[in-house]
């Protein structure tokens, strides 16, 4: 069972190394080191699991014997056809709501044991949804408080006696490495940043100078 | 407890082995334990689920 793991592992390494590239000779003295990594969380978590899995046992034979006994009632109704899709949406709703929990719990899990990796996050707090846009007034209050934190960066630099660059603002406010590529992502991002709030960056540079 | 040391010549056999042994070193309850048989390592701990126990033997 554990053995079968260090294949996974080769798998791990090969994928991984594209995302972020080593040193080929390294492969042959992390291999082992990756796979009893994953072992050891494989046993790790097989105590949690098997006692998981009595529960969840327990929570499926609830739901299958209710459903059984629902049949039942249903067959000895006289209006079996609109009794039956009744319970069939009120069982739907049951098994999606045991779905969801079994989902949430494996997330849980997951979510938490990366998030103890100190330089990878998963947010756990409900975001906007998917596809939705921003209301205009949230993206006029975006750009306000980003235009703010222009200002601020702008000063911060022209009083430390640095060069004045569209970079160096760009670094101050949107420092990050891109991990594909190993450069400097700052000025690409604060520039998508602008384009996306419509912020006119050369007339807060003009007006700071101006009050300056 | 550290981490065993690889040098890259374990083959995968030897890499399970050291898991176990480092798995059964670590503080577990005292329902749990690493067991040889024909000097295989096989994990095994009892669980009590309500009015019914369970020994598992992994191995």
């Amino acid at each position: 069972m554990l053995e079968a793991f260090y294949e996974d592992a080769v798998k791990i390494f090969d994928e991984n190394v594209k995302i972020v590239p080593i040193e080929p000779e390294l492969r042959a003295i992390l291999l082992p080191h990756i796979a009893f990594s994953g072992m050891t969380m494989m046993l790790s978590r097989l105590l949690i699991l098997q006692t998981q899995l009595f529960l969840e046992n327990a929570d499926d034979a609830r739901l299958t014997t209710s459903c059984v006994f629902l049949h039942s009632l249903v067959s000895q109704s006289e209006h079996k056809k609109s009794v039956g899709r009744s319970v069939s949406k009120m069982v739907r709703q049951l098994i999606d709501e045991s779905v969801a929990k079994l989902a949430k719990k494996k997330r849980d899990f997951l979510v938490g044991f990366v998030n103890d990796q100190p330089l990878l996050h998963i947010p756990t707090s409900v975001g906007r949804p998917l596809g939705s846009t921003k209301s205009e007034e949230q993206r006029a209050a975006d750009a306000a408080q980003f235009e703010q934190q222009i200002e601020d960066a702008i000063r911060s630099i022209i009083n430390s006696g640095q060069t004045l660059t569209k970079t160096a603002v760009a670094k101050l406010l949107c420092g990050g490495l891109n991990l594909k590529t190993g450069t400097d992502s700052s000025l690409s991002v604060f520039g998508n940043k602008l384009k996306r709030l419509k912020i006119d960056y050369p007339a807060i540079v003009e007006r700071v100078r101006v009050v300056k | 407890m550290s981490d065993p040391t690889f040098d890259g010549s374990e083959s995968p056999a030897e890499i399970a082995k050291a898991a176990i042994d480092w798995f059964g070193k670590q503080s577990h309850g005292p329902d749990f334990s690493i067991v040889y048989k024909d000097s295989i390592p096989l994990m095994k701990y009892e669980l009590q689920a309500g009015d019914v126990g369970f020994i598992c033997l992994y191995d």
